[in-house]
């Protein structure tokens, strides 16, 4: 790839100086106890690129050499008055001479170079390194999903994803004493994360990891570098599938706890509604009940009673009474005045005393029923009727007599 | 001779039991044997469901002017007290109209009703010169007074007081020779007064071969498994059930068959449950002992067919119908050796002590058991049944009216006609209770005498219902043919009949003359004329002229009443078209009309404006009216076509009308005569005609008629149309002078009825000589025949289509010309209509053709 593409699509994509600084700081707990075993001793750093891990371990007063192919990154080195060369890895690492150097690091190489290559890589940085020594190699995480089926290949001279189980092996294989994987550029924030989403499971996964070997070294040198190796580095998609599934079903519990909650709640508003119908069903027959007797009370009632009951009697009663009113509309005045301020009981009274006009009451005098009664008779019945009503009144008066 | 009888057995209560039978058959036998006598029935109006029933009874055998019906009052029942005052000026009233029918001899048939019922009946309290005779069915209580007369008790004071109209009987039919026997023993007549007739046995029962399935299923039905023994009747306590229970416990031990008892017949519940407490006593199983309840006559007949054989313990009859049913049946007979059940039975081997138990179940088991006298009893009653003959009855009373009539000669020729009515109310003033009566009492009883004594000199009438031309002319057709018809009617009258409009209204009951509307249409002075009710009798016509469904339906009970009494009841019908027609007309027409048809076809019958209405309406009566009588009549009369005959409205002209018609003049003009209705299809016209416009025909529509119901939108699409005044025309609510003459200048009817009852514009342009063109509907087939064009389809276009078709014909003068249709003037059809509700006088085939002959 041209360098200043490269360069260009370094700073797009790999993050400010200071960032990736700050990322690395992640190894010295590896390094430093190397500096204290060898403090003399040189150091390498394969495609050291624009120097950040030259520049952390400078500050570190550890003796670090770079080496990069791109001559562009190896001049923003020496501006930062770094030690860098120009050439290619494993040549470079072919001129050292055994049991040499402390540290060889190669971050974001691996994945550039064929398969023998890495293999030779590893071969010869095992023989360059002195007794504990360590090798570094740093290379995107295809357990990432994400990288592994997107970011990977934003750039074009990745050769192919490297599971940390290869490169990991790979260094056993050839004879280092141990590795040790470490996952990196994860968030924080997401590792103590227990319910991850769906996106997060997906992409969360530490997105680089770093295969450290160390070369066979008796066990007291060892020991020192025991701290570090005994940490846990990294997310695992694994860890983040895991927690997914669990906090799903535990959120699928819960809302399981809730539904059955509420139809309990539901069953027992139902009975509670009911029992409540029923006390409105009692309450309003209480009222009816209440109601009916409240009527009895009120004169309407009775005075509806006695009409149907005692008509005839009571008729016979009043009907002289009502007359005599009729003849005398002083006594009918009389009577009404103190009702003036009840102007419907004022006129119902008016009506059964005097009738409706044109309609005949059943308080009306006997000849207005008789006129009444005439209407609907045929002038023979006519005939007979007033012969018949004098007939029977010439029989009262000779029955009088 | 004129025999009147009182019919009151058949009528009450009484007509569901023996006396009920005995009161229908034995009048039947009467009238079927009169030979030259003259027999009038009198019906008591007040008991008016059974009424009708006698008079289709008797359809056939007597004219219906011999059966009469007289008014009452109600609340006369003697189980009530205080209705004592008004029975006895019921009792008056009653033999009032019997003397009014100047019977030579009254006979009743039942004197002992009206006790639980409003019957009336009495002897000698107006009159005692026209010999009464009555039947004498029994005289159980006489006979057993310490069951049936506790002192005090309102029967025996009603008993005792009936006992006394019978001992002033000029003569007694007993029902046998038993009850002839009690009555000389405890009544002191004479001997020769009384004469049995003894009873006779229906037709109907005989010995049938019935389907085993018809068996089976009734059997079933009933609850029979087993053979049985039968006895059917009522269960007082002289039936004597509880013995024939308990013998019938001990005949089971006595025979190897297992038999039920079967009671057929209704019993009360209380009796029902004594005998099965009776039962239980006797030791007997549920099934052993059946009661059936009502059963029918055939139900009946089969019983006594299929019987094991049949048995009545009771120890007191009169005659006993049940033995001798049985017996005309085939059935083995046996009874109680007590009162009148002997001679009915006729041998001695078949009768037992009613009041010993061993007697009546020695018999029993010997029946069962001794299969050849069960056939020799049979055998024997098969005999014995035809001894009893109605018409021997019958013919037996009838020479025992002779002789009675032929003795008292009627003293005095003529207590009638007003001298009776005054004689009347005089009784009737001068009795104690007279003077408790109060208005509406008075005027019951003048209502029901005037009722009975109709003016001597009086013609018979034809009452024309006009009530909804009285309160408006709605100038409708209908109204057109009310109008008409109502015209010819008083100027041309029957022989026979005055002609009297009248109306009703839905608040007042009854009809009244409608003096005052008669002196308006005919062009009279109204001054100082009244409406007075009016007073049908037996021999009128009521004539439902008019349409006026709420009245009918107010009036109901009045009509009924008219009907019941005599008067011929029957209605015109225009059409059936709210019925037919739903949509067409303003919500709850249909529900209206539908009740009208259905009220008006309990009478007499109908007369339609045309065959088509005739044959929806026989349609429609069959499927919406059940139980139809089928002597209901539905005929046809067409309307007549003389618009100058028909009380034309005459308006006077339109001052406009002028200008009006010479524009009609100027070209082809199309009339379309009618009320703007949905059903009359106006809006077809229209568009038919903006068809013809548009495609540039030059020709007029006009319509005459005033806005009807449901058609605002129509109405007002055509008085903003674009040619009003112009190629068309709305003459509304004009008169029948101005229609002539816009006659005169159309070419062309148009008739596009969705539905018609006749169809008189295409008469009317007929007589007018105007071509039609009509919708093909079965009415109009009828009316125009082939002289017109006809047309189908309810688009525009296709009445377009037909215009243009007829256009072309009339060009050629080929079209065709509607002088053809045939029409009558109102006066033929009046004629027609008069033909079809008057009576003929029909000659009466004597007996015959009833089924009930012995």
């Amino acid at each position: 790839m041209n360098g200043e593409i490269y360069r260009q699509f370094e700073d797009n994509f790999r993050g400010s100086r200071e960032l990736i600084i700050e990322r690395l700081r992640i190894y010295l707990p590896f390094v430093l106890p190397l500096k204290g075993l060898y403090p003399d001793s040189s150091s390498v750093d394969l495609g050291c690129g624009r120097g950040e891990w030259l520049q952390l371990l400078t500050e570190k007063d550890v003796n670090i050499r770079g080496i990069d192919l791109d001559e562009s990154m190896l001049q923003a080195c020496r501006d930062l008055g770094l030690s860098a060369e120009q050439g290619d890895a494993i040549e470079a690492l072919l001129t050292l001479p055994d049991d040499s150097q402390a540290l060889v690091t190669a971050f974001h190489v691996v994945e550039h170079i064929q398969f023998e290559q890495l293999q030779r890589l590893v071969l010869e940085a095992l023989r360059v390194l002195r007794p504990g020594g360590l090798l570094v190699m740093e290379t995107p995480n295809p357990e990432n999903i994400i990288v592994a089926t997107r970011n990977f290949y934003l750039d074009p001279s990745h050769q192919r994803p490297i599971p940390s189980d290869l490169l990991a092996f790979l260094s056993e294989y050839y004879g280092f004493r141990r590795t040790k994987v470490l996952g990196l550029q994860e968030s924080p924030a997401l590792v103590a994360k227990t319910s991850p989403s769906l996106g997060e499971v997906l992409e969360g996964a530490s997105s680089d990891y770093a295969v450290v070997a160390q070369k066979d070294a008796p066990d007291e040198l060892l020991v020192l570098f025991d701290q570090p190796w005994a940490k846990d580095y990294g997310l695992s998609l694994r860890t983040l599938s895991d927690r997914f599934s669990e906090s799903l079903a535990s959120r699928l519990e819960q809302v399981a706890e809730q539904v059955a909650r509420a139809e309990d709640q539901v069953s027992q508003s139902n009975q509670r509604a009911a029992q409540i119908e029923a006390l409105a069903r009692n309450a309003i027959e209480r009222s009816e009940e209440l109601e009916n007797r409240i009527s009895r009370l009120q004169p309407k009632f009775w005075i509806k009673r006695i009409r149907t009951v005692g008509k005839q009697g009571l008729r016979r009663v009043l009907v002289p009474i009502v007359l005599k009113i009729r003849e005398y509309p002083r006594f009918y005045r009389v009577i009404i005045s103190p009702l003036n301020d009840k102007p419907k009981l004022r006129s119902s009274l008016k009506r059964n005393i005097f009738g409706k006009p044109g309609k005949v009451h059943s308080w009306a005098s006997k000849a207005e029923r008789e006129a009444a009664v005439r209407q609907l008779l045929s002038s023979r019945a006519l005939e007979v009727y007033d012969e018949l009503a004098k007939a029977i009144e010439s029989t009262k008066r000779s029955g009088d007599k | 001779m004129r025999i009147v009888i009182d019919m009151q057995g058949a009528q009450t209560e009484s007509r569901f039991r023996g006396i009920g039978r005995y009161t229908m058959d034995f009048v039947k036998a009467v009238v079927r044997n009169r030979g030259k006598h003259e027999v009038i029935l009198a019906l008591n109006g007040t008991l008016a469901d059974s009424v009708e029933p006698i008079r289709e009874a008797f359809s056939g055998l007597l004219p219906t002017s011999n059966i009469r019906v007289w008014e009452s009052l109600s609340g006369v029942k003697a189980c009530e007290g205080g209705n004592h005052g008004r029975r006895e000026v019921a009792e008056l009233i009653r033999e009032a109209f019997f003397l009014s029918l100047r019977p030579d001899v009254t006979h009743v048939c039942s004197l002992f009703e009206g006790y639980g019922d409003d019957a009336v009946t009495s002897i000698g309290r107006v009159d005692s010169s026209i010999p009464v005779t009555t039947t004498i069915h029994d005289l159980i209580p006489l006979v057993n007074p310490a069951h049936y007369l506790e002192p005090g008790h309102l029967f025996t004071d009603f008993y005792l007081d009936k006992l006394e109209s019978l001992k002033r009987s000029a003569a007694l039919l007993s029902i046998s020779e038993s009850s002839r026997e009690e009555a000389i023993k405890h009544l002191g007549v004479f001997p020769e007064s009384v004469i049995n007739t003894s009873e006779g046995v229906n037709k109907c029962f005989r010995p049938i071969s019935l389907s085993d399935a018809y068996v089976s299923s009734l059997k079933r039905t009933l609850g029979i498994t087993n053979d049985f023994i039968l006895y059917s009747g009522g269960a007082d306590e002289r039936k004597n059930l509880a013995r024939l229970i308990y013998a019938f416990a001990r005949t089971l031990n006595g025979v190897r068959k297992s038999v039920q008892l079967v009671l057929a017949g209704k019993i009360p519940s209380g009796e029902r449950n004594q005998l099965r407490r009776v039962a239980l006593e006797a030791g007997l199983d549920q099934h052993q002992l059946i009661m059936t309840g009502y059963v029918s006559d055939d139900e009946l007949i089969a019983l006594y067919n299929i019987c094991l054989f049949f048995v009545f313990p009771s120890w007191h009859e009169g005659f006993g119908l049940p033995p001798l049913e049985a017996m005309a049946c085939g059935a083995a007979v046996i009874g109680a050796d007590a009162t009148s059940i002997p001679e009915v039975i006729g041998i001695q081997k078949a009768l037992f002590d009613p009041f010993d138990v061993d007697s009546l179940s020695s018999l029993m088991v010997k029946i069962i058991n001794d299969e050849n006298f069960r056939h020799f009893l049979q055998k024997h009653g098969l005999r014995q049944a035809k001894n009893f003959s109605w018409d021997t009855a019958g013919r037996r009373a009838i020479r025992m009216f002779e002789r009675v009539a032929g003795k008292v000669k009627a003293a005095d020729e003529g207590l009638q006609g007003d001298m009776l009515v005054h004689s009347l109310v005089r009784s009737i003033a001068s009795l104690q209770c007279a003077m408790q009566f109060d208005v509406d009492e008075c005027a019951t009883i003048a209502s029901a005498i005037a009722t009975n004594h109709p003016a001597v000199d009086r013609k018979s009438i034809l009452y024309v219902d006009v009530s909804e031309l009285v309160q408006r002319d709605a100038r409708t057709g209908v109204q057109r043919v009310t109008r008409s018809v109502l015209y010819e009617l008083l100027n041309n009258p029957p022989e026979a009949y005055d002609v009297h409009p009248v109306y009703a209204t839905t608040s007042l009951p009854g009809y009244r003359c409608a003096q005052k509307f008669t002196r308006q249409f005919l062009g009279f002075e109204v001054n100082g004329v009244e409406d007075l009710p009016i007073d049908p009798t037996m021999g009128d016509i009521f004539f439902g002229l008019d349409l006026q469904a709420h009245v009918v339906s107010a009036q109901m009970e009045i009509l009924k009443a008219m009907h019941r009494r005599g008067v011929q009841v029957c209605f015109l019908v225009h059409d059936l078209l709210p019925v037919k027609m739903p949509a067409l007309f303003p919500p709850g027409t249909d529900v209206a009309h539908a009740e009208w048809l259905k009220n008006i076809s309990h009478f007499d019958g109908v007369v339609c404006v045309s065959k088509t209405v005739a044959d929806e309406l026989k349609l429609w009566l069959g499927r919406n009216r059940k139980n139809l009588k089928s002597s209901f009549f539905v005929q046809w009369s067409h309307n007549g076509a003389d618009v100058e005959n028909s009380v034309p409205l005459r308006l006077g002209v339109d001052p406009e009308a002028d200008k009006v018609l010479s524009i009609l003049r100027s070209r082809l003009t199309f009339l379309a005569v009618g009320t703007i209705e949905p059903r009359k299809g106006h809006s077809q016209i229209l568009s038919a005609f903006e068809q013809l416009w548009r495609e540039g025909q030059d020709v007029n529509l006009v319509i005459v008629g005033k806005q009807g119901w449901m058609t605002e939108k129509l109405a007002a699409k055509i008085e903003f149309h674009p040619e009003i005044g112009k190629r068309l025309f709305w003459l509304k609510g004009i008169g029948d002078d101005y229609l002539e003459r816009v006659y005169e200048v159309s070419s062309c009817l148009i008739a596009a009825s969705l539905g018609e009852g006749f169809g008189l514009p295409l008469i009317e342009a007929a007589h007018h000589q105007l071509p039609v063109i009509a919708r093909d509907i079965p009415v109009f087939r009828e009316v125009a025949g082939e002289h017109a064009l006809f047309f189908h389809g309810h688009f525009p276009e296709d009445l377009a289509k037909a215009i243009k078709a007829w256009m072309v014909l009339y060009q050629e003068g080929h079209h065709p010309h509607s002088e053809g249709m045939k029409w009558i003037t109102w006066k033929e059809s009046t004629r027609n209509l008069l033909s079809l509700i008057l009576p003929c006088d029909v000659e009466f085939v004597e007996d015959s053709l009833t089924n009930n002959d012995v």
